[in-house]
């Protein structure tokens, strides 16, 4: 997950400082908590610049009416300046001015707006305008602006605005949320039929790694029904998502995905063609052995058909002693030992023994 | 990187970086710091310009007054 939250980062920081996404791409290497940290630290060094200037122009519109500000604000100030004092006045007033704009206007506006003083303006727009800005913002294809203020929305401005919105804005701005601990409840709101097209779109569109991000951040019920109902999507379309998920080596996010699956849900899973692939496997394998998601990956194990089980067993039997020492740890742990023999015992006559002279089956032998 | 070489991004952003920014390289750190000094630059210019745009409406006359009044 922390790779796909680290692409999401790097992807809102370059915006901010409006540079290509892949000159940023070694922040992914950083601990994603950094960079977002990092990134709101630049927001501040953004925002914060020569304050009193703006705060005279804005004390300026409190002699206005509404009206009148929202005309000047729109003829003559320009986007860029209305959002820089709409972020100085008062959240109540910006918000009476902003309700006598155009949506094509704020939506302008919207991403120039100081991402820390979205949450108190959004909370006092009627929902009939916030719905029209975030239809402009769609059409514009500006998924991190909306992902800015999608998470400040009410119910009934979402119940408004999701069913308008294409299945590819939804994956697109659920990926750049700014408040996760939203998604859950977001996703609450769609139904099982809305659901599984977003996954088709997925699939249609190469946008598994956004599904896969949306379906991790969304609460532990919501996740489930994700999975749930991408287990249930066509093979073809589960195979593109085994293939993207090797390609991109995102096993870390998919596994806890997979793991909220049902036993016959986890088997149409593993019956897969894609998880027959020798390639596949050894990625998945190593991903595994790098992630340490022993207790997600082992059930799936216990139900992959025979040929990819011998694969796995190979694949984990020519890791060295450090990777063979970590599967046997993960399995002590999680006491997944009953899932571990089988494999075991599909491991050559070296293999074993090497595994026998390992300090965690030393120690369980003992024990 | 050393603290010391990461001083002209800490000076840039006006505060400390977080600890895992200490393991960029220097054409790493000199990437972010450019690039954080040009987005600075490209806001306080673009208010500039909106704000002279829109001193345009204001009376030839009064515009010097009312320009050093909002910009002193």
């Amino acid at each position: 997950m922390d790779t796909l939250r680290g692409r999401a980062e790097t992807l809102k920081l370059a915006r901010l400082l409006d540079v290509e996404p892949r000159q940023l791409a070694f922040l992914e290497e950083l601990p994603v908590d950094d960079v977002r940290l990092f990134r709101e630290r630049v927001v501040a060094a953004l925002f914060d610049e020569d304050p009193a200037r703006l705060d005279r122009i804005a004390a300026l519109t409190k002699l206005l009416p509404a009206t009148v500000a929202a005309g000047i604000a729109q003829k003559a100030l320009g986007p860029r300046l209305a959002a820089a004092l709409a972020g100085r006045l008062e959240p109540a007033r910006a918000a009476d001015i902003i309700d006598r704009l155009p949506a094509e206007f704020t939506a302008r506006c919207c991403h120039h707006v100081d991402p820390r003083r979205i949450a108190a303006i959004m909370g006092r727009l009627d929902d009939d305008i916030v719905v029209r800005i975030a239809l402009v913002l769609a059409e514009r294809g500006d998924h991190l602006t909306m992902g800015r203020f999608v998470g400040h929305l009410g119910d009934s401005a979402l119940k408004s605005i999701l069913p308008q919105l294409d299945e590819t804005t939804l994956l697109r701005t659920g990926f750049v949320i700014d408040h996760p601990e939203r998604l859950g409840h977001i996703v609450e709101l769609l139904d099982d039929e809305r659901i599984s097209a977003v996954i088709a779109a997925a699939a249609d569109h190469d946008l598994w790694p956004e599904a896969m991000a949306v379906a991790s951040m969304a609460a532990g019920e919501q996740r489930a029904r994700i999975a749930s109902l991408t287990a249930a999507q066509p093979e073809t379309r589960l195979d593109s998502l085994i293939h993207a998920t090797a390609e991109q080596d995102l096993w870390e996010s998919l596994l806890p995905i997979v793991s909220l699956l049902s036993e016959s849900e986890l088997r149409a899973v593993a019956a897969l063609p894609a998880l027959r692939d020798p390639t596949v496997l050894s990625g998945l394998v190593r991903g595994v052995v790098a992630t340490g998601l022993w207790a997600d990956f082992l059930p799936m194990v216990g139900v992959l058909p025979p040929t990819a089980r011998r694969i796995v067993a190979r694949v984990a039997g020519s890791l060295d002693d450090a990777g063979l020492d970590a599967l046997a740890r993960g399995a002590d742990k999680e006491n997944l030992w009953e899932l571990v023999h089988p494999l075991v015992e599909l491991m050559d006559d070296p293999t074993r023994e090497r595994l026998s002279e390992l300090p965690t089956f030393r120690a369980r032998r003992a024990g | 990187m050393s603290a010391e070489e990461l001083a002209p991004l800490r000076a840039e952003l006006g505060g400390p970086l977080p600890d895992g920014f200490n393991e960029l390289d220097d054409p790493q750190a000199l990437l972010l710091t450019q690039a954080l000094r040009r987005a600075r630059e490209r806001r306080a210019s673009g208010l500039d310009e909106s704000v002279e745009d829109a001193l345009t409406l204001v009376p030839a006359l009064t515009r010097e007054p009312v320009r050093r009044m909002l910009f002193r």
